[in-house]
């Protein structure tokens, strides 16, 4: 019971499943006040085991705490139907004149919309912590040795004459986590989020895309510090080689002078690019100052899948599942696709009922029989990728990606 | 710009970065909303061709085609999917109309040159590129087939290094390259096939008919396949004659020296066995190990 938050998070980075750790880190980090990742922690905790009160009434404490007092109610309901909870008196005082949940309006989208409103000032947002990811542990570890500390600690690099600019790209096969590795890192960078996704893109071409860019990087230096991570990279930066478009040319241009522009002022300003095409990244896009250091996202390994089955089934009616068999047999299978296993073996649950009327529930041979069905979505990409270490020519910008596929034996 | 117009150009530039799912949603919105514009018609023809959905395609441009017969953007669309498609007689007469009409467009000289080089018609390939060049010495398109012509022409020293760099370089040159490849094959000069072959696989390596068509030229172009000369260059001829040669020595040797016509035996099986052996190891190995 003597840990500090630290050392929680390096337990559960090591063994997610651990719950009793789990619980212990969000009552740490409720003790220290910050009842927002207080909250994330116990409602992860709920969702590992939901029969338990003890996650609900935590998250209820927590929404207390941050003056939600509707949805407090909400969890607190739910805690008083686990089998072993017992009444609080600190929340039934606290909740007594709070508004019946029946009354709540889940509409929250009244909120007006301020200029500002898609940047998300990640402390205070709905968070995505490293602990929250799966699996990677090196590249966790990479991860924060590489960009987070000289973020963290400029100083400290500066002593020892190492450069702490330059973007970080991150690739690999899609539905993988790049997305949430990124948010990830700008969480613990404690730093203003700022995404720019392929929707932002698509606007951005309307118009002047260059100023467009611009008033983007602008936004990243006004609300240091701040991380400026581009979503699908490809789409902004299209290698100009393959496109003739006039338009590519000169949007990659303008990225190409903001990136080198930020030599001078990138000081907290992170810049991180994610794409699953590296290959139509514009080449200028990686020398040195630029987007110079590319970290490979591998798909999940068995215990990641393992774990994010048991996540995702979380609230459906199931029957004796055997996670770590599941997670063996959906080899190369990413995030995305575990989802679309899980749908395709619900199906096959309500066909049944369906046909034969009698009413069931998710069985490992459903889930089983569905991921037999099934071909993984990194398996193109991965195919890909070792034909380029292997048939393009002496090229050592993947060979992340090269002891990967040695591991996966593909 | 009208919003018409921007939703054309966030469209077309979904389709040039190859994001074609992304790109056929919004075309599929922008259908259903503007079922009549011809802009909308072409995007998804374009589409189409990008995506091999040929038949997508065609009637894409029927329609556009039937609005505004003249259209030349239809026309040359029409021209790229009637070459992706194997009908090159057909996408002769329409780039030839097209010509009929613009006699100044050096794009679609560069065009008719491509179609020509694709159907081996090198001379007329290099004539069409350039009249291309005269009319506008910056085309790239002329610019790539001139120099692809040189490649296969063995005039200029260290061209396919050149074409290899180009290929990298020029979107232009990827579609050509293809037929600089074929051409290099049909006249045994593997090294330099492969070298173009690199070329176009580093620009598109998700391409799986361009890793094949390397692995192919790899094998085809590596030093043990040399005593396979004979069979690779002149076919099922080479082998008849090579068989023929084979029966007459053996026959001769059996005559005049007898004790040399078992060594001979084991030799002509040998290289039977290796000829139709090898090949396939030799594939195996290099796509295994790399290259
Ligand atoms: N390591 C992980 N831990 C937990 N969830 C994961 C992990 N990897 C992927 N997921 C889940 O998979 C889904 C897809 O992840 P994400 O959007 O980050 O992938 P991506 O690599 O950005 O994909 P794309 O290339 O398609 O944009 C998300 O819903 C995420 O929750
Ligand atoms: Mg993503």
């Amino acid at each position: 019971m003597s840990e500090t938050i630290e050392e929680l998070a390096e337990i559960l980075l090591r063994d997610p499943f651990d719950t009793q750790a789990r619980a212990r880190y969000a009552d740490a980090l409720y003790e220290a006040g910050d009842w927002q990742a207080g909250l994330e922690q116990y409602r992860l905790l709920c969702r590992q085991e939901p029969t338990a009160a003890a996650g609900f009434l935590g998250a209820a404490r927590s929404l207390v705490k941050l003056e939600d007092l509707a949805a407090a109610r909400i969890e607190y309901d739910k805690a008083t139907d686990c089998g072993d909870f017992e009444p609080q008196d600190d929340l039934e005082i606290a909740l007594k004149d709070g508004p019946a949940p029946a009354l709540r309006v889940v509409g929250g989208r009244a909120v007006p919309r301020s200029e500002d409103a898609d940047i998300v000032r990640i402390s205070s947002a709905r968070t995505t912590r490293f602990v929250d990811i799966v699996g990677m542990e090196d590249l966790k570890k990479t991860v924060r040795l590489r960009i987070i500390d000289p973020f963290l600690k400029p100083g400290l690099f500066a002593k020892f004459k190492k450069r702490a600019g330059g973007g970080l790209l991150l690739y690999g096969p899609p539905g993988c986590g790049k997305t949430l590795l990124a948010r990830a890192i700008a969480n613990e960078c404690d730093a203003t989020f700022i995404h720019v996704g392929i929707s932002d893109v698509l606007s951005m071409w309307i118009g002047a895309s260059e100023q467009n860019l611009r008033a983007m990087f602008d936004k990243a230096r006004a609300h240091r510090p701040s991380v400026l991570f581009f979503d699908e990279l490809d789409a902004l930066a299209y290698s100009r080689s393959k496109a003739q478009s006039d338009h590519t040319r000169s949007t990659v241009n303008e990225f190409l002078n903001q990136l080198d522009g930020m030599a001078g002022e990138n000081e907290q300003v992170l810049i991180l690019a994610a794409t699953n095409m590296p290959w139509d990244v514009d080449p200028a896009m990686k020398r040195p100052g630029r987007f110079d250091r590319s970290i490979f996202v591998p798909p999940p390994d068995a215990a990641a899948r393992a774990e994010m089955f048991r996540a995702k089934l979380v609230g459906v009616p199931t029957k004796r599942l055997d996670y770590q068999k599941l997670g063996e047999s959906s080899a190369y299978a990413s995030g995305a696709d575990i989802d679309g296993i899980i749908e395709e073996a619900k199906d096959r649950v309500l066909a049944d009922i369906m046909e034969g009327g009698e009413d069931r529930a998710l069985t490992q041979d459903d889930l089983l029989a569905a991921i037999r069905d099934f071909e993984p979505s990194t398996m193109d990409w991965l195919r890909t990728a070792r034909n380029l270490v292997k048939y393009g020519g002496a090229d050592k910008s993947y060979k992340d990606v090269e002891a990967y596929l040695k591991t996966a034996r593909l | 710009m009208t919003d018409v117009g921007l939703l054309r150009q966030q469209i077309a530039l979904l389709i040039e970065r190859k994001r074609y799912g992304d790109a056929g949603r919004l075309l599929s919105e922008a259908i259903s909303s503007e079922p009549e514009d011809p802009g909308f018609k072409l995007l998804a023809a374009r589409l189409g061709i990008a995506t091999a959905d040929y038949r997508s395609a065609r009637d894409n441009l029927e329609a556009a085609l039937a609005q505004h017969p003249d259209n030349a953007e239809a026309r040359q669309l029409m021209f790229e999917l009637l070459c992706e498609t194997g009908q090159f007689v057909e996408a002769e007469q329409t780039i030839i109309g097209l010509l009929h009409d613009y006699p100044e467009e050096a794009y679609f000289y560069a065009l008719y040159a491509a179609l020509m080089l694709k159907t081996l018609h090198i001379d007329k390939a290099a004539a069409l590129a350039r009249e291309g060049l005269r009319l506008d010495p910056t085309s790239s398109l002329s610019q790539v087939i001139s120099l692809m012509v040189d490649v296969i022409e063995d005039r200029s020293h260290d061209a396919s290094r050149r074409l290899e760099e180009l290929v990298r370089e020029n979107p232009d040159a990827l579609h050509v390259a293809w037929s600089v490849v074929l051409v290099l094959q049909s006249r045994h000069r593997y090294a330099e096939a492969l070298q173009v072959l690199r070329g176009i696989f580093r620009s598109v390596p998700d391409d799986k008919e361009a890793v094949a068509a390397l692995i192919e030229m790899r094998v085809l172009s590596h030093w043990s396949m040399l005593p396979l000369t004979p069979l690779q260059r002149y076919g099922w001829v080479g082998s008849g004659v090579l068989w023929a040669v084979a029966v007459l020595s053996v026959f001769l040797a059996d005559r005049f020296a007898p004790q040399i016509t078992s060594s001979l035996v084991v030799f002509y099986l040998g290289y039977v066995v290796y000829s139709w052996l090898w090949p396939p190891m030799l594939k195996r190995w290099l796509s295994a190990r790399g290259f």
